[in-house]
């Protein structure tokens, strides 16, 4: 299933996918569809009700692709798609996790990877002009990320538990502050600013990735594609990074992690590029979606 | 005024410490004819300035009249059990290398040489870490063997904002309390972010209360301490600082708003395991005191999993 969060008629719903372009309004057919839903219910709840709703959701979703005229199934273009959540915690980048950057093996080869956190003021929506002041930061580039979200608890787990604990994937971009990452010596600060991690707006569950392992994960500035990576390029694979990072530290349903690949400063250019007024980032996971993020300097 | 939450016959209220008394708030109010506040402490930093003037009220009712003698709302102190004041509503940001001869030392154990930050060194720790006075801090060897203690100022964001100019800041401060930023030292070397090593599963204490402006008008006055089995590790100003509180906050601000319940853990001052030689990382059993005078002293002990 394909499930998003999005805006109609100035009231937020939780959607899913229906056919092309099309998504269900999962309240409003509810009834419907004879499914019963608990009372405060988010897109935030699903996920970390693990695959507790999946059935209900399913269900709904069956309904809506028998009732395709029904008017709780709406045009994606009619609707306004959101992110899907603003998580409980910081969000978690692998970072150090890539094989090769802009193909030249990745000089720390050792396998730690240097895991930092992007503050939940940091989700934006899909499509959402980026701003930020000059001042601030005059380095801001950004990295296509596959974004995992949690649905079980894991804490020392093995690898193949952590990927069973995988709720599912959408896409995200990282944006990052160069000059903030060097000032500040460590790096959250630098990829925390206002709007820097707009994702969704679908979460794809887990059942619907064949090997989340091997999925082109690509980024294009204004149309001209600069990244090109693969969930493969990692040192650690989904299940296994998770597993790594569960040792001592507690993963919670509704956590974010980025799989920390492709990796490139300065979008991969020599010399570094870094953004400029106008400029349009598109980030895409093969299979997941994509997500476009318009950004102006003032 | 210093605000805590604790628990007693298996529930957890927001309290007032008023000397070796804990006043239950909720009840307080109610005898008292004052205006409600939640019973909890992070809806009351979230609600603003007014509810913070009905719980001062409350607070100088106490402190100039007392209480009656029957009064259930009260108890001592040593009959309550402090838990985590409140959990902030993302990780807890701290700052690293803050202290010039904390980082002399390090610098000098790993050798290198000093770099005086340029612009504050914000990491952050795992939610999942935090907790309160008397919690065990269990360790897993499989993890780390290299267990070290930080005891830090931590500033409690009342009011948010971004773009906060240094003169504003202390507007936007709630409080102060004390925390300890223990550390797994390998982890936190080896994974070149210090947030790994940091995040382990209750690895930043804090408490045992919350102290308002009123309490603690100058936290750079104040005395840093740090006891393990009762021997002095930390003694230290608060205030020496290389990145004061007021920069702290205006620095983390810029470009990132900051919300009412954000914690920010102000960096260490000399005196931590790693600085010994050898170096003295915390056992199963030792018992860990961090005291910031003004504010209180919070008590964890260290427990290896699987003992």
């Amino acid at each position: 299933m394909r499930l998003c969060r999005f805006r109609s008629n100035s009231q937020v719903a939780v959607g899913i996918a229906v056919g092309d372009r099309r998504i269900v309004d999962v309240s409003a057919a509810a009834a419907s569809a004879g499914v019963s839903l608990p009372a405060s219910f988010s897109l935030h709840g699903i996920v970390q009700a693990g695959d507790g709703l999946l059935d209900e959701l399913s269900r709904v979703q069956q309904w809506a692709l028998q009732n395709p005229d029904a008017s709780c199934v709406l045009s994606e273009d009619a609707v306004e798609l959101l992110h899907p959540y603003r998580p409980r915690k910081n969000i978690v980048k692998a970072g150090g996790n890539a094989r090769t950057i802009n193909g030249i093996p990745n000089p720390d080869a050792v396998a730690l990877l240097r895991y930092h956190t992007k503050a939940p003021t940091a989700v934006a929506d899909p499509g959402t002009l980026l701003e930020w002041e000059s001042r601030v930061t005059a380095e801001v580039y950004a990295e296509p990320q596959l974004v995992i979200t949690i649905g079980r608890p894991l804490f020392f787990a093995t690898p193949e538990e952590a990927q069973a604990a995988v709720f599912g994937y959408s896409v995200g971009t990282d944006f990052r502050a160069w000059d903030l990452m060097n000032k500040h010596g460590q790096w959250p600060k630098a990829i925390s600013l206002d709007g820097f991690f707009p994702w969704g707006p679908y979460i794809v569950t887990a059942d619907e990735v064949a090997d989340p392992n091997a999925l082109a994960i690509d980024l294009s500035l204004n149309g001209d594609r600069l990244l090109s990576g693969n969930s493969a390029d990692v040192k650690l694979s989904v299940g296994e990074m998770l597993a790594e990072y569960s040792r001592g530290i507690q993963i919670e349903p509704g956590d974010l992690f980025m799989l920390g690949t492709p990796e490139a400063v300065g979008f991969g250019c020599t010399p570094y590029r870094f953004c400029a007024s106008g400029d349009v980032i598109t980030s895409s996971v093969e299979g997941i979606g994509s997500v476009e993020t318009p950004v102006r300097i003032v | 005024m210093r605000i805590c939450t604790f628990s007693a016959g298996g529930a957890s209220h927001l309290g007032l410490v008023i000397g070796d008394h804990v006043v239950e708030v909720v009840p307080a109010q109610a005898a008292r004819g004052l205006t409600p506040v939640p019973d909890d402490l992070l809806s009351v930093i979230e609600m603003g300035r007014d509810t913070w003037d009905d719980l001062e009220r409350l607070n100088e009712s106490l402190m100039d009249g007392g209480w009656p003698s029957d009064a259930s709302w009260v108890r001592e102190c040593s009959e309550v059990r402090f838990e985590v004041p409140f959990l902030p509503p993302k990780n807890p940001w701290t700052v690293g290398s803050n202290y010039l001869r904390h980082l002399e030392i390090a610098f000098a154990r790993i050798p290198r040489e000093v770099v005086i930050p340029k612009a504050p060194e914000f990491f952050t720790k795992a939610l999942t870490a935090v907790c309160g006075d008397g919690a065990d801090i269990v360790y897993d060897k499989r993890a780390t063997v290299t267990v070290d203690y930080e005891n830090e100022l931590m500033i409690v964001i009342g009011v948010g904002g971004k773009n906060i100019p240094k003169e504003k800041a202390m507007e936007h401060i709630f409080g102060f309390s004390v925390a300890n930023d223990v550390s797994a030292r390998e982890i936190q070397m080896h994974h070149g972010q210090f947030y790994r090593g940091k995040s382990q599963t209750g690895f930043c204490p804090f408490g045992p209360v919350v102290a308002t402006q009123v309490d603690v008008p100058d936290p750079n006055a104040e005395q840093l301490r740090t006891w393990v089995n009762g021997e002095l590790r930390q003694d230290w100003p608060v205030g020496d600082m290389i990145f004061k509180v007021d920069e702290i906050v205006s620095w983390l601000s810029q470009g990132m708003t900051i919300e009412p319940g954000d914690v920010i853990i102000c960096g260490t001052a000399p005196g931590v395991g790693f600085e010994f030689l050898p170096q003295k990382w915390l056992q199963h059993g030792d018992v860990v005191e961090c005291e910031i005078s003004g504010i209180g002293r919070i008590r964890n002990t260290i427990k290896m999993a699987g003992i």
